[in-house]
C-alpha cells in the first residue's frame, strides 16, 4: 500500500507543506463543505483534499492519480472551510496551489487543451471577444439554440446547453465612461476594475457601481488597458497565465493611476475598486500570485493592498447620500469570494440596511455556495446541479421577491436555477439595487 | 423472614464476600443478597439455599465535601449516610421508598428512586462508582471516584437494577450537593386527570425548574397534583408562583404542600394487599394511561412522577380482578412505548401473577450477560430479567 | 471488497488508494489505512455489511465525523471502516414526550437547532458540536462545557437501536425514562465502538433555560484561578460551567476567534450560570466576590447574547486553534478529584518543561477534567510524538494517582488501550470483557481499543515493569 512515487509535485507552486501543517484534522470544516454535503466522503471535504495534498508530499500518492485530480477538482474553491477552520488553514491557496500541479503533470487530451487556449488565452482576457461571445450566446438562445443542443442528446451539448442557461438575456457593452466625476466634495478617488464578463455582460453594472460611488464623493476612473483579473485560471490551476494577467493589470493601473504625476505609484488613488467578489478576492492575492517573482513581488503587494470589494469600501466609507426607498422582500446572498474569500461580511448587509423600505429577509444558508465557480458547471454538471437545487431551494422558501447578491457568477447560476424551477424571482447587484434607489 | 433451613451469611468485607460467592458458584448453591430487607416483595424470589446479608458492610469510606463526592460501603443505610452528609451541610438527592431501613445497595441494585429524579437525576445519574463482588470470587471496580469518567465500560450502569442478579455491591461512590437554602410546595385539586397531567407537564418543563412534580389518585378521590421546588429563595418562589399559574389556567385549586409526597413515595409499603403494578411511558402519555387505570374494577391508588413517567397503580379485590388489572395495565404500558412490571403482589397471587410478563428488548443480550457473570446460575435466580 | 461491492452496490463501498487514505486518521494523532469504507444508508444496509463481515472475519470500525481524540475511528487493526455519514437523518423530534429521534450521522449543533423552535436543546455540547455527530457522542459519552450541571451524553439518551457483529438489530430503551431488565442502554453508551454498531439514538430533549449570566475573569495564576474553582463549587454553586484557559491557550485563540480574552493573564475562567431569571444576578454577584477574593484582577460580564457567543466561540475553538501555534498536538483528558487541580496542575507544567515541549491548558475547571495539549512538530521527526506521549502519561499517571481517571470524555480507544492497567486491575478489566464477549463474541467491533493489546502494548508493560 505504501509505493512511493519519485517526485511529490513538479513545480514551485505546489501546496506548501507549512500551510498544510497548520490543518490539525479536527473536522470542523467538514458541515461548511458543500461537496462534502452532497457526497458524503471524506475525500471530498476540506480536511480530506488537504490529506490528499499532503499525501502526495509523502509520495504515497502520485500528483498525476486519478484520484487526486477528481477530488481536487470536485472542490468548489468556494472557500467556506477556510471560514469554519479555527486554525487558520488557508486553503483557497492550497487548493490552487493542488490544482496548478494536477495541470502540470497530467497529460490532457487535445480537445482539452483546445478548449482551455480559447477559454484562458482568447476568451476571458479579451473583452470584446468575450463580447462578442456573449451576443452570440444571447443570439443562439433566442434561437433556441438550447433545445437544439438538448435534442442531441449528448452529455458535451448538453452542457453546453446549461452553460447558454447561464448567460443573461441582455448582452450590452455600456459601461461607464472613462472618468466618473464625484458629486458634491471629493472625498476620494479610485479606479475601477471593467472585468472581463463584468465588463461584457455587465457593463451596466460598472456604470452603476461608478454612479454610486459618484453620488458619495468618490471619483471614479476606469484605466485603459486592464485586462481580465485571472481568477478563473487561478482557480483552474493555470497560474502561469494568471500571473501574466496579473502583471498586466499592475502595469495598467499603475500607468493610469501616473495621471496625477510626480507621486509614488498607488498614493494618489485611494482604492482599485472591484464589484466582482471572485475578482477582488484574486486581486487581494497578486501579491501571493507572483510571490516568487522578484521583479513583480512588491509591486503586486502594494497592488493588492489597495483592492476592494465595491461594497466593502462604500460601506467602509460612509454611505453620504441617503438613497430613496425601494419597497421590495428582498434577500442577500454572500457570494462565496465575498465572504470567504475577502471575509467582508457586515459591509453589503450594512448599505442593505440603508435602503429604507427595503424589507430584508434572512436566506438560510446565505454563506453556501450557489455552484457557480467558474467552469465548475461543464465540469461537474451533477455536483453543481445539487448545490444549486439547494440554494434556489432556500430561495424560494425564504417568500423574497429579490435576491442580492454581488458576483456576476452568483448572479447568473442563481438566475438561471430560479428560471429553470419556473419561478419569478429575479436576482440583482447589490450595485444596481443602489443605483436603482439613488434614481437618475 | 428467613425460611428455616437457609443458611445466612453477612461478609465483613468485599473479599470475604465474594469468596462466599465463589463458594456458592463451585456447590450450585442459589444466593440471594440482603441489604435493608424493604424490598424483598420484588420479583419472582422463591427459597435460596443461601443469603448473603449486607448488613456486616456499612460505614463511609471517604466524604470530600468540596468534591461534592462520597463514597459508602454497600450495605450502609441510606438514613445513616443522610445523617452523615448532613452534618456538612450535603444531601444525597435521592427520595426511593422505605428511605428510613434501604441500604444503598439495596437502593443501586434495586434502581429505586424517588419524585426528585426529575430535578437530579435518577441512581444512575448520581452513582459515579461501584465495586461488586462476583461470582467467580472477584471484586471489580467500575468508574471511580471524580464526577466525569469514561476509562471503560461503565458497568455502574449495567448494576443498576440488576437486582443483585449479576454481582453484589459492595461499595458506591455517588455524587451529592449542598443542602439548599430553601423549600416549598403546592397540592392542588383537578376533577379530571387530562388537566392534573397537563399542569403537571407544564411544570415539570417550566424554566423555573421544580425538584418533584407527582400526581395522584385514589378510588375516592379528585386528582391531586403535589409540586415542590427547592434551592435559593428567589428561585423557589418563582418556582411555586409558576406552579400556580399553571394549576389555574387549568382549572385547579391550589394549596400549600405539607408532606404528600412522603405518603405519595411510600405507596410501595402500604399496597400489601393485591398488585402494585409499576410502568415507566413516554411522559405524554401518562394521561391517557392514567386514565385507562383509574376505569379498571379493583383501582385504588394510582401515583405518577409525573416529571418522568413512572406511575404505580394499586389494584385490590378479588384475585381475578387484580389479575386481569394488572395484565391490563402492563399490556397498556407497552402500547404506548413503554413498560413495567408487577412490582408488589399479595403472597397468594405470586403463582398466578409473574412479577415480569413482558418481554422486554435484548432479551438476548441480558441472558448473554447473565451467563457471561453468574455462569453457575446462582445468584437471585427468581429475579434475573433474562 | 468486491463481496462488499457486491452486497451494497458500488456508490457505497470505497476502495481505491486516494479513498483510503483519507479515513486513516481522525481528530487524534493516531493513523492506520483500512481496507475498505463502507457508507450504509439504512439499518439494513448496516446488519447486511456485518454479516458480511462475520462471516469472512473481518474487523468493523465504525466511524462518525471523525473527530474523536483517542483514535478510535482508526482501523488499527485493519478491516472495514463504516462511516454514518450518509445516515443523517433527525427522525423525529417528540417536543411532547421531550425526545428525539436521530440518525448516528446527526451532527450535534444540528439537533439543537432542530429543537431550538420547540424551546428546547439536547445538552451535551463538546467543543466539536459544529462537527462531531451522536453516533461518536453515544460511543464516547462525550461531555460539553455545560454538562457539568446537566450532565454528559449518557444522561440524555434513553433509546439506542444496535448491530452487532453478527449484523443482528438489537433495540434497546425506547423514549420511556428506563425499561425493564438491566441497563444496556447506559452500558453501551461510552462503549467506544466495541459492543455494537448504533443506527438510532433516542435522546431527551431539555427545555432551554431561560436566561445566562457569563463572565470571563482573569487572574495572575493558574494557581489562583484553581482555589477560585474550588471556592465556587465549595460555596454551593453548581454553575452550568466553568472552564479554565492558561495564557498560551488564550493567545491561540485570541489570534482566531478574537473573543476578547486578556492576553496577559496567567489564566482566565469562564463562569455561566443559567436557569429562571429569579436569583440569577444574585449567583453571579456571589460568583464575582468569590472572583475577587481568590484575587481576580479583571471581571467582565458579558453584557449580549452576542459577546456571549464570542466569549464560548473561544473556548469552543481553543483545541482546533493550536494550529496556530504548533502544527501537531496531543491532548489529554484526564480527570482528577476538583480540591486537587492547583497540584495537578504543578505537574503538567513539571511535565512539559521536562520534556522540553509547550503545554497550553484549556479544559473543564468545573469537574476537574483536564485537557493540557502538548504541542510538537512531527516535521522534526517521528521521536517527537513519543516526548509528547510521554509527557502525557506522566500527566495521566498523577491524575490516576490522584483518585482520578485516564479519560474523561475523550475516550480510551488505541490512543491510551495500554494505560488501562493504571487504572483498573486485572479482574476489573475481565469484568468489562465479560460484557464485550456478551455483545461481540467473535470480537470483531473496533478490535485494538478500550482493553489492553498484548501485541500493541507489550512494549509499555515493558517500560512499566522497569
Ligand atoms: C477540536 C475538538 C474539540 C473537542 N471537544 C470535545 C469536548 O468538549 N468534549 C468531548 O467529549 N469531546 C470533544 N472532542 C472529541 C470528539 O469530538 C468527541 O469524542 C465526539 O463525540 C466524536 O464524534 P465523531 O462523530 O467525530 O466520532 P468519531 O471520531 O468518528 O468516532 C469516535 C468513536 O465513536 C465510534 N462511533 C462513531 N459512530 C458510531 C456508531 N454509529 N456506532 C458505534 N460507534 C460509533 C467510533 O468507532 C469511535 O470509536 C473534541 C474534538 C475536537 C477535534
Ligand atoms: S477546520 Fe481547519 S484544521 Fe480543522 S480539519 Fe478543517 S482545515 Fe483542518
Ligand atoms: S473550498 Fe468549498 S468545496 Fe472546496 S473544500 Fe472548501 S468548502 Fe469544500
Amino acid at each position: 500500500m505504501t509505493a512511493t512515487f519519485p517526485l511529490p509535485y513538479p513545480n514551485a507552486d505546489a501546496p506548501g507543506e507549512d500551510l498544510i501543517a497548520r490543518c490539525v484534522h479536527c473536522g470542523f470544516c467538514l458541515p461548511t463543505c458543500p461537496t462534502f454535503a452532497v457526497l458524503g466522503v471524506e475525500m471530498d471535504s476540506p480536511r480530506g483534499r488537504i490529506r490528499l495534498m499532503k499525501t502526495v508530499w509523502e509520495r504515497r500518492l502520485g500528483a498525476d492519480a486519478a484520484g487526486f485530480d477528481d477530488h481536487i477538482s470536485k472542490c468548489l474553491d468556494c472557500r467556506a472551510c477556510e471560514t469554519a477552520c479555527p486554525s487558520g488553514v488557508e486553503y483557497g491557496k492550497l487548493v490552487e496551489g493542488a490544482r496548478s500541479q494536477i495541470v502540470a503533470v497530467r497529460p490532457r487530451s487535445r480537445i482539452e487543451r483546445a478548449i482551455r487556449v480559447a477559454a484562458f488565452d482568447w476568451l476571458l482576457p479579451h473583452r470584446r471577444a468575450l463580447g462578442a461571445f456573449a451576443s452570440i450566446s444571447v443570439l443562439a438562445k433566442r434561437l433556441g439554440a438550447r433545445a437544439v443542443l438538448r435534442a442531441t442528446h449528448l452529455r458535451a451539448a448538453g452542457r453546453m446547453a446549461d452553460l447558454l442557461d447561464l448567460v443573461p438575456d441582455r448582452a450590452s457593452a455600456s459601461g461607464p465612461p472613462r472618468i466618473v466625476r464625484a458629486r458634491g466634495e471629493r472625498r476620494a478617488r479610485v479606479a475601477l476594475l471593467r472585468g472581463c464578463v463584468m465588463g461584457s455582460v455587465f457593463a451596466p453594472t460598472n456604470a452603476a457601481t461608478a454612479r454610486v460611488l459618484a453620488r458619495n464623493g468618490i471619483e471614479v476612473f476606469v484605466p485603459d488597458d486592464q485586462t481580465c483579473c485571472g481568477a478563473l485560471h487561478a482557480h483552474a490551476g493555470e497560474r502561469d497565465r494568471a500571473r501574466a494577467l496579473a502583471r498586466r493589470n499592475i502595469a495598467a493601473f499603475e500607468k493610469a493611476e501616473g495621471s496625477e504625476r510626480g507621486r509614488a505609484p498607488f498614493e494618489s488613488v485611494d482604492a482599485v475598486i472591484v464589484n466582482a467578489a471572485g475578482c477582488g478576492a484574486a486581486m487581494k492575492e497578486y501579491g501571493w500570485l507572483l510571490k516568487d517573482d522578484p521583479e513583480w513581488s512588491t509591486r503586486a503587494s502594494a497592488f493588492a493592498a489597495k483592492v476592494k470589494d465595491a461594497t466593502e469600501y462604500l460601506a467602509d466609507i460612509g454611505v453620504r447620500e441617503q438613497p430613496r426607498g425601494l419597497g421590495v422582500r428582498a434577500t442577500w446572498d454572500d457570494p462565496c469570494h465575498l465572504l470567504h474569500g475577502q471575509k467582508v461580511r457586515e459591509q453589503p448587509r450594512a448599505l442593505l440596511a440603508a435602503i429604507p423600505e427595503l424589507e430584508l429577509i434572512p436566506l438560510a444558508e446565505a454563506d453556501w455556495c450557489c455552484g457557480s465557480a467558474g467552469t465548475y458547471n461543464v465540469t461537474q454538471p451533477d455536483l453543481a446541479r445539487a448545490v444549486l437545487d439547494r440554494k434556489v431551494g432556500h430561495i424560494l422558501r425564504s417568500g423574497a421577491d429579490v435576491v442580492i447578491t454581488a458576483n456576476p457568477g452568483c448572479l447568473m447560476q442563481i438566475q438561471a436555477g430560479l428560471r429553470a424551477a419556473g419561478s419569478r424571482v429575479t436576482v440583482v447587484h447589490l450595485m444596481d439595487l443602489l443605483d436603482q434607489a439613488y434614481g437618475p | 423472614m428467613t425460611a428455616i433451613g437457609i443458611r445466612a451469611a453477612a461478609p465483613t468485607d468485599a473479599a470475604e464476600c465474594a469468596r462466599m460467592l465463589a463458594e456458592a458458584s463451585r456447590d450450585r448453591r442459589t444466593v440471594r443478597v440482603v441489604g435493608g430487607m424493604t424490598k424483598s416483595y420484588i420479583g419472582d424470589v422463591g427459597d435460596t439455599d443461601t443469603e448473603v446479608r449486607t448488613s456486616g458492610l456499612a460505614g463511609i469510606v471517604d466524604h470530600v465535601p468540596a468534591d461534592l463526592t462520597v463514597t459508602v460501603v454497600g450495605g450502609t443505610r441510606m438514613a445513616d449516610l443522610a445523617d452523615a452528609l448532613a452534618r456538612a451541610g450535603q444531601f444525597l438527592p435521592l427520595d426511593p421508598p422505605h428511605a428510613d431501613h434501604a441500604t444503598i445497595g439495596g437502593i443501586i441494585a434495586a434502581n429505586s428512586n424517588g419524585f426528585w429524579r426529575a430535578r437530579y437525576g435518577g441512581v444512575r445519574d448520581l452513582l459515579i462508582g461501584t465495586r461488586i463482588a462476583l461470582p467467580d470470587g472477584t471484586v471489580a471496580r467500575s468508574g471511580g471516584r471524580v464526577v466525569k469518567n469514561v476509562a471503560g465500560y461503565d458497568l455502574n450502569k449495567l448494576i443498576t437494577g440488576s437486582f443483585g442478579t449479576l454481582g453484589v455491591i459492595v461499595e458506591a461512590t455517588l455524587k451529592v450537593l449542598p443542602v439548599p437554602t430553601a423549600r416549598d410546595g403546592v397540592v392542588a385539586t383537578f376533577a379530571r386527570g387530562p388537566d392534573a397531567f397537563a399542569a403537571a407537564s407544564a411544570i415539570a418543563r417550566a424554566a423555573s425548574r421544580p425538584e418533584a412534580v407527582a400526581v395522584e389518585r385514589t378510588a375516592r378521590d379528585d386528582w391531586r397534583l403535589i409540586a415542590t421546588a427547592r434551592g435559593a429563595a428567589a428561585a423557589v418562589a418563582r418556582a411555586t408562583a409558576d406552579a400556580r399559574r399553571e394549576i389555574k389556567a387549568r382549572g385547579g385549586s391550589a394549596a400549600i404542600a405539607a408532606d404528600e409526597l412522603d405518603e405519595l413515595r411510600e405507596l410501595p409499603a402500604r399496597a400489601t394487599d393485591g398488585a402494585l403494578v409499576r410502568v415507566a411511558v413516554p411522559i405524554a402519555a401518562q394521561s391517557a394511561f392514567a386514565d385507562t387505570a383509574a376505569r379498571l374494577e379493583g383501582f385504588a391508588t394510582l401515583v405518577a412522577d409525573a416529571a418522568s413517567g413512572v406511575v404505580r397503580v394499586h389494584v385490590r379485590g378479588d384475585d381475578d380482578a387484580v389479575t386481569r388489572g394488572a395484565e391490563a395495565l402492563l399490556l397498556a404500558a407497552r402500547m404506548v412505548g413503554g413498560g413495567g412490571r408487577v412490582e408488589r403482589r399479595a403472597e397468594h397471587l405470586r403463582a398466578r401473577l409473574p412479577a415480569s410478563p413482558t418481554r422486554t428488548n435484548g432479551g438476548l443480550l441480558m441472558r448473554r450477560i447473565k451467563d457471561a457473570f453468574d455462569p453457575a446460575g446462582i445468584l437471585e435466580p427468581g429475579r434475573s430479567p433474562a | 471488497m468486491r463481496g462488499l461491492v457486491d452486497l451494497l452496490g458500488p456508490s457505497k463501498v470505497l476502495g481505491a488508494r486516494a479513498d483510503l487514505v483519507v479515513y486513516e486518521y481522525d481528530g487524534a494523532v493516531d493513523t492506520a489505512t483500512p481496507d475498505a469504507v463502507v457508507l450504509p444508508e439504512s439499518t439494513a444496509d448496516v446488519s447486511a455489511l456485518a454479516r458480511f463481515c462475520h462471516e469472512h472475519a473481518v474487523p468493523i470500525v465504525p466511524r462518525g465525523a471523525g473527530t474523536g481524540l483517542s483514535g478510535g475511528a482508526i482501523p488499527v487493526e485493519g478491516g472495514v471502516v463504516v462511516s454514518f455519514a450518509r445516515m443523517a437523518r433527525i427522525v423525529e423530534i417528540d417536543a411532547a414526550n421531550l425526545r428525539a429521534i436521530v440518525q448516528p450521522g446527526v451532527i450535534n449543533l444540528h439537533l439543537s437547532t432542530a429543537a431550538a423552535p420547540y424551546g428546547l436543546h439536547f445538552v451535551p455540547d463538546p467543543s466539536s458540536q459544529k462537527a462531531c455527530t451522536l453516533g461518536g457522542n453515544v460511543a464516547e459519552n462525550s461531555g460539553g462545557p455545560h454538562t457539568l450541571a446537566y450532565g454528559v451524553t449518557t444522561n440524555h439518551v434513553t433509546g439506542l437501536e444496535i448491530v452487532l457483529s453478527d449484523g443482528e438489530v438489537v433495540r434497546l430503551g425506547g423514549k420511556a425514562i428506563e425499561h425493564e431488565g438491566y441497563d444496556l442502554v447506559g452500558t453501551f453508551v461510552g462503549s467506544e465502538g466495541t459492543l455494537g454498531l448504533v443506527t438510532e439514538i433516542t435522546v431527551r430533549l431539555v427545555p432551554l433555560p431561560e436566561d445566562k449570566r457569563t463572565l470571563m475573569a482573569a487572574f495572575e495564576t493558574m494557581d489562583a484561578a484553581s482555589e477560585t474553582v474550588s471556592a465556587i463549587i465549595a460555596a454551593g454553586i453548581v454553575p452550568g460551567a466553568i472552564e479554565m484557559m492558561d495564557q498560551l491557550a488564550t493567545e491561540a485563540v485570541e489570534a482566531a476567534v478574537h473573543a476578547g480574552y486578556p492576553l496577559d493573564a496567567g489564566a482566565i475562567l469562564l463562569v455561566e450560570v443559567d436557569g429562571p431569571r429569579d436569583g440569577l444576578d444574585d449567583i453571579r454577584q456571589r460568583i464575582e466576590t468569590i472572583c475577587r477574593e481568590n484575587g481576580a484582577r479583571s471581571i467582565r460580564i458579558a453584557a449580549t447574547a452576542l459577546e456571549r457567543e464570542r466569549l464560548w466561540a473561544g473556548r469552543k475553538g481553543a483545541f482546533a486553534a493550536m494550529g496556530r501555534l504548533s502544527p501537531d498536538y496531543y491532548v489529554q483528558d484526564g480527570v482528577i478529584p476538583r480540591t486537587r487541580l492547583p497540584e495537578i496542575l504543578r505537574v503538567v507544567k513539571g511535565a512539559g518543561e521536562r520534556h522540553h515541549l509547550r503545554v497550553a491548558n484549556v479544559f473543564h475547571a468545573g469537574d476537574g477534567n483536564l485537557h493540557p495539549l502538548i504541542l510538537f512538530d512531527l516535521r522534526d521527526g517521528p521521536e517527537e510524538l513519543e516526548r509528547a506521549k510521554a509527557a502525557g502519561l506522566e500527566i495521566l499517571t498523577a491524575c490516576v494517582e490522584a483518585g482520578g481517571s485516564l479519560t474523561g470524555e475523550h475516550g480510551i480507544g488505541m490512543e491510551k488501550n495500554c494505560y488501562m492497567p493504571l487504572q483498573f486491575a486485572a479482574q476489573d478489566l475481565a469484568a468489562m470483557r465479560r460484557v464485550k464477549e456478551a455483545f461481540d463474541p467473535a470480537g470483531l467491533m473496533n478490535p485494538g481499543k478500550v482493553f489492553p493489546t498484548p501485541s500493541r502494548c507489550r512494549e509499555f508493560v515493558l517500560a512499566a515493569a522497569r
